[in-house]
């Protein structure tokens, strides 16, 4: 994608809020707009990434914006919805088919289990149909084949936890100890509750253009979108809702970052910062081995080096994380986008990575989805 | 206790239309003809090579993996805590069942498993028990 820039980025931070899923989208998109110093009648094509609205959800947040009258597509791909917008935007934009497009991620979502992951009626009856315990296995097996520890996983929530106090749009802003992390409920052993985020609510858009019509508006501080990779399930993956999997078995997220990469002409050593899907703990260990940021085995010491905290050589989830933020799923990834974006401006405050060009997202969702999106300053 | 119906008979080789709790049951896989992947539940055609299937039985495996569930799950009807684990069986495929323990400080990884039929509101379904 040579072409494509990020020319805005808005968000409605994310949390619990007394507004519905419409206001929440149309606040992020107005930031996105002002951003981008375009009108809402200027977007060629909107996409609206949601996961449980209702019908027609896109158009009933755009409502809200003007009547434009261009197109306005939903897309929905469990966590991946956000990643899945994203991808088609920028192919319509690359492809010339569209100058602007705006893309939106929004969700409100009910508190608790996330219900309705695909699981098929006898998987829920019978008790399996529970995503934490999908986590919690893949958890045990990183701490069994790994030197990986319990403490790790609660060093991962403190990280991400101490990141969040300095980012005002994360839900959980308030830094946690290794032991409070520890003797937090038990949810699926080994994984606690603050081990996991909690799915909720928010906002976030950006806005995609060519090069070329960001040059002819002036567009100040376009970052440039260099890859949004997507996959789906290969015969050897497992994730959520699946009740079974290869003993040999693959990696969906690695591939979608070798895809991403590869896209990119960037490897992953050239990288400055990371968004992952923290889902819980483990899975951001699990992302370090997946994204190439380091090698099997060695998820806990590069957590434990300190290079993934904020002032280390490759930090992850300085926003917080979906661990701080929480997540709300058709959203989550376009506010990585918003994260990444703000840093490689230089705009992020306190919590600002020194130096930030490269920045990578990383999303996978239920249904056996999985997007890399790479972004730098030029 | 009697027989009781599977709550989903696909999932079980045996078509004697149910079992008691407690007793040793096969779950159905697929076997593909061309690749001889092993998929469960039974699948029509191959997903790795669309190969055409022939049925097969997963019997006795290795406990490749456990955790618990300590709070109700929406749908569920089982009452928590109970207990999961994944079989994984020499045929190539793990599969995710629940785990038939009073604790998992009874089990470890490596133990041998065997599938058997316990009992969810009335029916029947798969779940795995320290051989």
């Amino acid at each position: 994608m040579e072409q494509v820039v990020i020319a805005g980025v808005g968000i409605h931070p994310f949390g619990r809020f007394d507004l519905g899923y419409r206001e929440l989208g149309a606040h992020a998109a107005r930031e996105a707009l002002t951003d981008a110093s375009i009108g809402i009648d200027e977007v060629d094509t909107i996409l609206v990434a949601n996961v449980g609205a209702e019908m027609a959800k896109g158009q009933n947040v755009v409502e809200l914006l003007g009547r434009p009258g261009v197109p306005v597509i939903n897309v929905e791909a469990a966590c991946a919805s956000s990643a899945s917008a994203l991808r088609l935007g920028a192919a319509l934009v690359d492809s010339g088919r569209a100058r602007c497009v705006l893309c939106i991620g929004v969700e409100k979502a009910p508190r608790g289990f996330v219900a309705a992951s695909g699981y098929e009626e006898w998987q829920i009856r019978s008790g399996l149909g529970v995503n934490p315990a999908y986590f919690a296995l893949a958890a045990q097996e990183l701490l069994e084949t790994t030197d990986a520890t319990i403490d790790d996983l609660a060093d991962v929530s403190v990280k991400n936890h101490r990141h969040a106090v300095e980012n005002p749009n994360a839900m959980y802003r308030k830094e946690c100890t290794r032991d409070e992390v520890l003797a937090s409920r038990a949810v699926c052993p080994p994984l606690t509750l603050l081990m996991l985020c909690a799915p909720n609510e928010g906002a976030a858009a950006v806005v995609l253009m060519s090069r070329q019509e960001a040059e002819r508006r002036g567009v100040a501080d376009p970052v440039r979108l260099r890859a949004v990779s997507l996959v789906s399930r290969s015969p050897d993956d497992w994730f959520v809702p699946a009740v079974s999997f290869s003993t040999a078995r693959s990696e969906l997220s690695a591939r979608a970052a070798e895809d991403a990469y590869e896209e990119a002409g960037i490897g992953p050593h050239e990288v400055d910062l990371v968004e992952c899907q923290d889902t819980d703990s483990a899975s951001e260990l699990i992302a370090y081995r997946e994204l190439g940021l380091c090698e099997p085995g060695e998820e806990a010491a590069l957590l434990r080096s300190g290079a993934t905290t904020l002032g280390g050589r490759i930090p992850v989830n300085v926003s917080g994380g979906l661990l701080s933020k929480g997540e709300p799923l058709g959203a989550s990834g376009m506010g990585q986008v918003h994260e990444l974006v703000t840093q490689l401006r230089g705009r992020a405050g306190r919590r600002q990575v020194e130096g930030a060009r490269v920045g990578v997202g990383h999303v996978m969702g239920a249904g056996h989805n999985a997007s890399v999106t790479v972004v730098s300053t030029s | 206790m009697g027989t009781l119906p599977y709550l989903e008979p696909r999932l079980i080789a045996s078509d004697d239309g149910g079992a008691p709790p407690g007793e040793r049951i096969e779950l159905a896989a697929s076997r593909c003809d061309a690749c001889d992947r092993i998929d469960f539940p039974r699948r029509d055609t191959c997903p790795a090579c669309s190969g055409p299937v022939s049925g097969a039985q997963l019997s006795t495996g290795t406990l490749a993996g456990f955790t618990s569930v300590l709070h109700p799950p929406p749908g569920a009807r089982v009452e928590t805590p109970y207990h999961l684990g994944v079989a994984a069986f020499p045929e190539g495929i793990s599969v995710l069942g629940q785990l038939l323990v009073d604790s998992l400080e009874q089990v470890s990884i490596g133990d041998a498993l065997e599938v058997v039929a316990t009992e969810v509101d009335g029916t029947v379904t798969y779940g795995f028990r320290p051989a």
